[in-house]
């Protein structure tokens, strides 16, 4: 594909409608504030930072394939920052939301490399990372400086995108939130589209040890999408800490939030750019669609979340990869594949009955 | 002294059901690879089965105990043979992701059912406690020890003298030489995954005097009993009792020194290095069922 | 009777088809030999035909009975047990376990201690080694083992994947003698081979199995002059019609 004619790229009917559908989405997105009143604004923010969490997380757990947990201590990190510097020391939010981001990296990196070195499963990696998250946990619990049991409270007084806080109007919360994902998705696409590095993460996730033999730096690349994912998925726990304006172990770090990360890339389809986007809003939509029939607060945050593991459960259960290859095949189907050369036959296979023996 | 003596003897006790815990999901991971991390979730379900059932006196209590227990098995037997048998085959890292997803939502389902946290029951044995030279147990905590002590042994006699046992422990040796000898593999999955549920539902039971019940408890033991097998290894069923022991008279002793949150921080942070520095055994084998493909055929086509 | 039929089997590992239409049949009583290279697609058409990989087939029956279907375990059960290439023990129990393993599957267990004797009777060795854990014991003894635990329920056909495999020809020679002695007795045998030599020597009738079809087949003493075997069937070259003996 050349840059000087990004038209070329609309090839396909499912380029075409799926280019139609984002644009649409994007318009959507940007108007949306101004047709609804404020409350629903915080909806669309919550809609879009489970979008942004679900989608930081699926840069090492879709598309690496690492089933990783210590995404919690990386969004906790984010609020923490946030709450530390930003309310106590009154160091502005943003060099915060930075400093977060770097220190998550590095986490991550350094989870990365040692689970690498260790020779570490995908199974113990869960495992590790679980462990890990819920050892920080009990350290910010138990340490004053993150506020132990009580929390942190935000003491400010000032307003304004400078200051990544808005008292009374979410929009502003909502267009900061909406701008990282539109960023970080695009930058995100590019890299898997145009550096060698993106391009050769697939190739890890199928086989490390295929991979390895390409001459692709398996672990350095491990290491490194780890640092990136879990250094974007900072931003959103930053986020969270300006809107409610209050920290503390147990709203932020929480197994449920990591679950959900990795299930909502599971239920929009691990490794797809749009899959972890559709999942996070559909759910925002759906706890709002479950208030809105006067359940309790502390029931709606339980009904989701069994939602959520029925929905996931089933996915992986019936083999479908989640909510973007249904649709990819929904769009074939109706539309065709386009593709110019006819896909030959399958060639005729022998009378006789499928032999079903296979264990399992 | 005596402090030291009372915190060793209810941790060795709470070890015990550690132990119990434990060997339920050592089964279940070494027979048929599979990480069941909604393991502490089914101890859950023993736990509110007998709270449900407000069993008066102690063979009531028994009784709440064994319903509890084949209710738990039962849902294992249905998770197992409808959720993970075909994920099995596939391979891939569904069942994890299927245990984690189930284990929440039996903690949220216990959260909508029963929203009131640290429920529990009163002493159901028909004695008080037992005192002697300073140390005082009360009657659940000596009776919940002895009965897992009790029931770790049955489960070893059933694994390693019996003929279920040689089928059980041929199914974990080899999976292909198991079908080659005519075991039903498939069912013998599927009473094992049962097995390991049903005791991990019984030594739900027995915590309840002990230890009020809230949803969140799932998760805690969930990774409690990974920690005893992992620590155990894969090598033997003592393996995973000794650990158990461990982690109980570690807890117990450790609250001496540190405060309650540090010290299960502390705990989970040198869990994180043990799975860095021992990964051997359980890895290796949890590697061979994360791709059971390669271990149902051979290497090299021939 | 014929044992095994097998008609337009194909075999699939993974995502490639490695077995193609291959008809194969075993006679009551018979030991017959199947021979090819490396890679040919050996242990998939026992894999194949025990049901351990999926599979298509015309005709794939045992006994007059269709095995389409069946479990493998099932299979094992009416009696088709394959001694495996990698033997496939219980390593980490004791010799004894495994042979009793072995006759989990039997229904009717009163036998199974006279089994065993006979089984000690035919392998020494295994009696002398009968608490050592089967993880301990040489190549020899993991093959005799095998055949011994396959033995152990009494089964109608045995099928043996590359016996030879990795064992000194000692060894190699007396792990023959035993099979051509249980074919004796009345088992009925089929040896999957890459020693085309040894298995010559043992079997009536033989298949050449080649790039996952059957290139010939016939009667071992007719088939070890033909062309076939002349041009070496071990040659990547060798493709073409079937040669018929």
């Amino acid at each position: 594909m050349t840059i000087g004619n990004p038209l070329r790229y609309l090839d396909t009917p499912l380029r075409r409608v799926n280019a139609v559908v984002v644009v649409v989405a994007l318009v959507f997105a940007v108007v949306y504030p101004s047709l609804v009143p404020p409350p629903m604004i915080g909806v669309g923010f919550v809609a879009l930072l489970y979008a942004l969490r679900n989608f930081t997380w699926n840069i090492a757990g879709g598309y690496v394939g690492q089933l990783s947990l210590s995404h919690i201590v990386a969004f906790g990190t984010g609020a923490f920052s946030v709450a530390v510097l930003t309310w106590r020391h009154e160091v502005n939010a943003w060099v915060a939301l930075v400093v977060g981001v770097l220190i998550s990296a590095v986490i991550g990196f350094l989870i990365s490399l040692l689970m690498s070195r260790f020779g570490v499963n995908a199974f113990f990696l869960a495992l590790g990372t679980l462990a890990l998250s819920l050892a920080a946990a009990g350290v910010a619990a138990s340490w004053t400086f993150l506020g132990d049991t009580n929390g942190i409270s935000y003491s400010g007084t000032e307003e304004g995108f400078a200051h990544l806080q808005w008292y009374v109007d979410p929009s502003g919360f909502y267009y900061t939130t909406l701008g990282f994902l539109v960023v970080i998705t695009a930058g995100t696409a590019a890299l898997m589209r145009f550096t060698h590095f993106g391009r050769s993460l697939p190739f890890i996730r199928e086989d490390p040890v295929i991979a390895a033999s390409m001459g692709i730096r398996v672990v350095r690349n491990q290491a490194l999408a780890m640092a990136l994912s879990m250094g974007l998925t900072s931003i959103a726990g930053t986020l969270i800490a300006q809107y409610v304006q209050i920290v503390s172990y147990e709203s932020v770090l929480t197994v449920e939030i990591g679950v959900a990360m990795m299930v909502g890339s599971i239920i929009g389809g691990a490794g797809t750019l749009a899959g972890p986007i559709v999942a996070g809003i559909g759910i925002a939509v759906l706890e709002e669609f479950l208030r809105s029939f006067s359940v309790s607060s502390a029931n709606v945050s339980s009904y989701t979340q069994i939602a959520y593991a029925v929905v996931v459960i089933l996915l992986l259960r019936f083999g479908t990869g989640g909510i973007m290859p249904l649709w990819e095949a929904g769009v074939r189907a109706v539309f065709g594949s386009g593709r110019k050369e006819k896909v030959p036959e399958a060639p005729e296979q022998p009378v006789g009955e499928l032999v079903d023996g296979r264990v399992g | 002294m005596s402090t030291v003596l009372q915190l060793a003897s209810t941790g060795l006790l709470q070890g015990l059901i550690y132990s119990l815990i434990g060997i339920g999901l050592y089964l279940v991971f070494t027979v048929m690879r599979v990480v069941n991390f909604a393991h502490g979730y089914f101890v859950l379900i023993g736990m509110y089965g007998v709270l449900t059932l407000k069993p008066q006196g102690f063979p009531a209590f028994i009784g709440a105990i064994v319903l509890a227990a084949l209710g738990g098995a039962l849902v294992g037997y249905l998770v197992q043979r409808f959720l993970l048998e075909s994920g099995l085959a596939k391979g891939g890292h569904s069942q994890l992701v299927i245990t984690l997803s189930l284990g929440i939502a039996i903690q949220y389902l216990f959260q909508v059912l029963h929203p009131e946290p640290f429920e529990t029951i009163p002493n159901p044995y028909p004695f008080e406690a037992f005192t002697s030279s300073g140390v005082t147990i009360s009657a659940p905590r000596m009776a919940a020890g002895v009965l897992s002590l009790v029931l770790v042994l049955l489960v070893s006699f059933l694994v390693y003298r019996t003929r279920i046992g040689s089928i059980i422990r041929g199914c974990s040796e080899s999976l292909n030489g198991a079908i080659h000898v005519g075991i039903n593999v498939r069912r013998v999955y599927r009473l094992t995954f049962a097995l390991g549920c049903g005791l991990a539902a019984i030594a739900g039971g027995l915590l309840l005097p002990i230890q009020p019940v809230s949803p969140a408890l799932g998760l805690e033991l969930t990774i409690k009993a990974f920690i005893v097998v992992v620590i155990g290894g894969a090598g033997s069923l003592w393996g995973t009792v000794a650990a158990g022991v461990l982690l109980g008279l570690a807890e117990a002793l450790g609250s001496l020194y540190a405060p309650g949150t540090f010290a299960t921080a502390l705990v989970y942070g040198l869990f994180f290095l043990v799975i860095l520095v021992r990964p051997q055994g359980l890895v290796v084998r949890a590697a061979a069922r994360i791709k059971p493909r390669t271990s149902l055929t051979k290497v090299g086509v021939g | 009777m014929t044992t095994l039929e097998i008609e337009g089997l194909s075999v699939r590992r993974g995502r490639s088809e490695v077995l193609h239409q291959v008809d194969l049949v075993v006679r009551e009583g018979e030991c017959v030999c199947l021979v090819g290279s490396n890679g040919a697609g050996k242990t998939s058409l026992i894999e194949g035909v025990l049901g351990m990989l999926p599979s298509k087939a015309k005709t794939l029956s045992f006994l007059g009975e269709s095995l389409l279907g069946v479990r493998p375990w099932d299979r094992v059960r009416r009696g088709l047990v394959v001694v495996p290439q990698n033997r496939d023990l219980f390593s980490g129990m004791t010799v004894e376990e495994n042979l009793r393993l072995g006759a989990v599957a039997v229904a009717d267990r009163t036998s199974t201690d006279q089994v065993l004797a006979e089984i000690y009777e035919l392998f020494p060795r295994l009696a002398e080694r009968a608490d050592q854990l089967a993880g301990t014991l040489s190549g020899g003894e993991r093959s005799m083992l095998a055949i011994g635990r396959g033995l152990m329920s009494q089964p109608r056909m045995l099928v043996f994947d590359e016996p030879s495999l990795g064992l000194a020809p000692l060894v190699v020679t007396s792990i023959m003698r035993t099979i051509a002695e249980i074919n004796e007795r009345g088992t009925t045998v089929l040896l999957v081979e890459q020693n085309v030599h040894q298995a010559f020597a043992l079997a009536s009738r033989a298949y050449v199995l080649e790039n996952g079809v059957i290139a010939g087949e016939g009667p071992t003493a007719e088939l070890a002059d033909s062309e076939l075997m002349r041009r070496g069937y071990l040659g990547s070259a060798a493709t073409g019609g079937v040669v018929k003996a």
